[in-house]
């Protein structure tokens, strides 16, 4: 984004606001979009210091003990280097590449305003954009949609069969998994739809399922394959949806199976098979979007990060701030972003998590604004909590 | 056949089978206390499962040779698999459909999942051994034999947590996890707004320490343990008194430390607006009416957790008999309840699940105490057979996102329609009334087997399209899709 938008934006936004008490009905419609922005939800707590390892930071070896990953050029299992402080864990192979080749951008000590460690409470406030859990009942994904002035359904698409609460909301939006059991023939599915009438809730929802599977079955030149629930497997047939030209803007993934309290491992373990799905799924993703990657931005977050300090049983902790990526070919990548206050004694949130330096929200409201093109004074009002605080990134998008 | 009697087989009970409504009697409300008054225990059907400490025992010694040591897991898997045909079928036929409910319910509340696979031989069992037992008694009780169980201690992690100035922890260089006090304290008891710190969370993370899984390290260490496969070890709990939501639990010698603060937890007000709370969430609405909340709140507190008191309670409120249905049925909740309106008239009966048991059983007895994979290995080929019905089945219900015991994470399967009313799991499951249907080919009168299941309010546009149907297998399947069948 150059200067000159973000300016642009900045007063649209101030009218916006100054406008909001004279004319209630005033709205900065924004214009249909073929740009594609897609959040990826590790839930559980992805461990950021595991996943973006601070290898320079002279208190990281020692903190993390057993689990710490070796230097970059020790050897087998050494993270791959980004910086003089910074590597990715030896699984994030398909990442490493995309940050070469300047397609992802990678932050650290992030956090969404949640300063708790309950999961759930973590999530909520991860999806619904506020500041504390609870208290807003929609996603801000979903609110963001309320934005453009064309309503079309499948817009936005949660690739599995749960609605995640960032999607949830006034706003159509719909879901799709691929198809495991035998599907249910036309004539039948009708006279299903005529039963749903009168049935708000049912209705909706099944309208929505039917153009989706009928968008899925073009995009995929009818060929469905289930492929489990693993990341690296929905990420194909996602990125196929996006892809499509009729098809979806917005879609959220969110594999689970983060929340390693036990035998994290290191080089090899349980977290390194999870980051290997990830970097599995990141590179499925980008190869299946082809030729509208250009156009694409992804964001990876996680609810929270973990323990610095490793705990009984060789894993980690419920903790704070964490690691997330930026991608896609619309994100100026090959950066590695982060005001990093270190693992130190002194330097830890409450004695025992890394500390957060950058809202997360910030990854969001950026990619609305500046990729989505949503107006920020709306994205700041209505999507966000306080969003007017939320400063947009400088520097992250290709111009 | 009553409004109140469709409430009662429904909201209440696993789902009507035709003919269950002749059964019901004068009062509703008394069929489902009669059955709250029977609950004892394990029922019949499933006494003959293996318990946990039955599974530790066969453990192999240490040093056994990695052979051993895969048949010993393939063994665990088989009677995971065994544990849910039989409680599938269980499910499927029983009378007692309230109570079964009510165990379902507890075993989400304590929720452990075989995503971490050592939990697979016990996930099953926790559910008989520490859930049903207590179904009607005290919920400290409950929530003892849950935290004491080897599914729990596994899952979240307490097995491996010790007291950083613990012998163990002084040795080995090992310390705390603090996993499940957490969650003890988050879902289990007090709730995330119960007013409780991160302090709280270490003290009884600390308290708890040295709860841990017999096995052939304790074995080995000669310290015994309980029936179930529990067992305290002193090495591994921290010393001291720990001090727990402002209460000092003084050091003992033995684990009375931790029952002590267990029992007071359980005990809090807190929890008792917390369980008040979901039970009104299960049976009631996604967002309970707060009458009926503060009345099973206070039931509660009243009776000091008593929880045949508050189930019956939960029984007498008017607001959980309101006509109007307000609970999306779960994934699990429609198809156990389509099995069970299609089963009567159907060779898919119950006893195909008893049968699937049965073939584990035999392939487990030939297997005998032979440590060998590949007799497990046959085992479980048998019952993956794909014309197996039981496992076709399950299949289904992990295809509609809620195979049993994986509960994305500790808080358990979500009780909102938001969670399973989506675009994807709303046409998944139409995909299977279909395809059940088409497999069954119930001959039913479509507009009467919807009055057999769902009761007389059927809307005029579901009657219509049912009197409508091309076959009795698409009227079926209808029937299973309606709007009144999705909720309860």
């Amino acid at each position: 984004m150059t200067p000159f938008s973000r300016r642009f934006l900045l007063g649209a936004g101030a009218a916006g606001l100054a406008g909001a008490t004279l004319m209630p009905t005033l709205t900065l419609a924004a214009a249909p979009t073929d740009k594609r922005f897609v959040v990826i939800v590790l839930r559980g707590g992805m461990d950021g210091l595991s996943a973006v390892v601070p290898h320079g930071d002279p208190a990281y070896a020692s903190a993390r003990g057993r689990i710490a990953i070796a230097a970059p050029g020790t050897g087998e299992g050494a993270a791959l280097k980004l910086d003089g402080m910074f590597g990715l864990h030896p699984n994030l192979e398909a990442l490493k590449a995309l940050y070469d080749g300047g397609d992802a951008a990678i932050f650290h000590a992030v956090a969404s305003p949640y300063r708790e460690r309950s999961h759930f409470d973590g999530q909520d406030v991860l999806e619904n954009g506020d500041t504390q859990p609870r208290r807003r009942h929609d996603g801000w994904l979903n609110r963001a949609l309320a934005g453009y002035g064309r309503k079309d359904a499948n817009r936005a698409l949660a690739v599995s069969q749960a609605m995640p609460l960032i999607l949830t909301g006034p706003e159509a939006v719909s879901s799709w998994t691929p198809p495991q059991l035998p599907q249910g023939d036309d004539d039948y599915l009708a006279r299903v739809q005529r039963m749903y009438e009168d049935d708000a809730q049912l209705r909706t929802a099944l309208e929505d399922a039917l153009a989706t599977r009928e968008m899925a079955m073009g995009a995929m030149d009818g060929n469905m394959r289930g492929g489990g629930n693993q990341l690296a497997a929905l990420a194909r047939p996602a990125g196929a949806l996006l892809r499509a030209e009729d098809g979806a803007r917005f879609a959220v993934m969110d594999p689970g199976g983060w929340d390693t309290h036990n035998n994290q491992g290191a080089a090899q373990g349980l977290l390194a098979g999870r980051l290997a799905d990830l970097d599995r799924g990141l590179a499925a993703l980008k190869d299946s979007l082809g030729t509208v990657w250009k156009d694409t931005m992804v964001v990876v977050v996680t609810e929270f990060g973990r323990t610095v300090a490793v705990n009984g049983s060789n894993g980690t902790d419920h903790g704070t701030a964490s690691a997330a990526f930026l991608l896609g070919g619309a994100v100026k990548g090959g950066q590695m972003i982060a005001d990093w206050p270190g693992l130190g004694q002194g330097q830890l949130y409450e004695n025992r998590d890394l500390k957060p330096t950058m809202d997360m929200r910030a990854l969001f409201k950026t990619a609305l604004v500046a990729h989505m093109g949503l107006d920020e004074g709306f994205v700041s009002r209505e999507v966000f909590t306080d969003g007017e605080r939320i400063a947009l990134l400088e520097q992250v998008l290709r111009g | 056949m009553t409004t109140l009697a469709a409430i009662a087989l429904n909201r209440f009970g696993m789902g009507a089978r035709p003919g269950d409504f002749d059964k019901i009697g004068r009062d509703p409300r008394d069929f489902l206390k009669a059955q709250v008054e029977r609950a004892k225990g394990v029922p019949k059907p499933l006494q003959t499962l293996a318990g946990s400490i039955d599974y530790i025992n066969a453990a192999p010694e240490r040093g056994t040779g990695q052979e051993g040591v895969r048949a010993y897991r393939l063994r665990g898997r088989a009677l995971y698999q065994q544990e849910i045909a039989l409680r599938y079928a269980y499910g499927i036929a029983t009378g007692e459909g309230f109570t079964e409910r009510l165990v379902r319910f507890w075993s989400n509340h304590f929720t452990v999942s075989i995503a971490n696979r050592q939990v697979e031989p016990f996930a099953g069992a926790m559910e008989r051994e520490a859930i049903r037992p207590h179904l009607t008694g005290k919920f400290e009780d409950m929530l003892l034999a849950v935290c004491r169980h080897p599914a729990m201690l596994i899952y979240l992690d307490n097995a491996n947590s010790f007291g950083p100035n613990s012998a163990v922890g002084r040795r080995r260089n090992v310390g705390l996890n603090e996993n499940l006090a957490r969650e003890i304290l988050e879902l289990h008891t007090l709730g995330v707004e119960g007013g409780y710190t991160q302090a709280d969370v270490l003290a009884l993370a600390k308290i708890i320490t040295g709860w841990t899984r017999q096995g052939p390290q304790t074995r080995q260490a000669g310290v015994t343990g309980d029936a179930v496969g529990f067992v305290y070890l002193p090495a591994g709990h921290e010393p001291g008194d720990h001090v727990l939501l402002g209460k000092t639990y003084p050091e003992t010698r033995d684990d009375a430390q931790g029952i002590a603060a267990l029992k007071d937890l359980a005990r809090h007000p807190s929890t008792a607006r917390f369980i008040a709370r979901k039970l009104a969430n299960h049976f009631i609405a996604d967002v309970p009416p707060a009458r009926a909340v503060d009345a099973l709140a206070d039931v509660y507190a009243r009776t000091g957790g008593d929880l045949k008191a508050v189930t019956l309670a939960l029984v007498d409120l008017d607001e959980a008999w309101v006509p109007e249905t307000r609970k999306f049925r779960a994934p699990e909740d429609f198809v156990v309840a389509g099995m069970r309106a299609l089963s009567a008239d159907s060779s898919l009966t119950a006893q195909s699940f008893v049968q699937a048991a049965l073939n584990i059983e035999e392939g487990l007895s030939q297997a005998g105490d032979v440590m060998d994979p590949q007799s497990y290995q046959q085992a479980l080929r048998t019952i993956n057979r794909s014309n197996d019905p039981a496992m076709a089945l399950l299949r289904t219900v992990g295809a509609l996102g809620q195979y049993p015991f994986t509960a994305p994470s500790p808080a358990g399967w979500p009780d909102e329609a938001s969670a399973w009313a989506g675009p994807d799991a709303l046409i998944e499951r139409l995909d299977w009334a279909n395809a059940i249907s088409a497999r069954l080919r119930p001959n039913l009168e479509p507009v009467a087997f919807a009055r057999a299941v769902l009761g007389p309010d059927i809307s005029q546009s579901t009657e219509r399209v049912l009197s409508g149907a091309a076959s009795p297998a698409q009227g079926a399947a209808l029937v299973l899709a309606s709007p009144e069948f999705q909720r309860r």
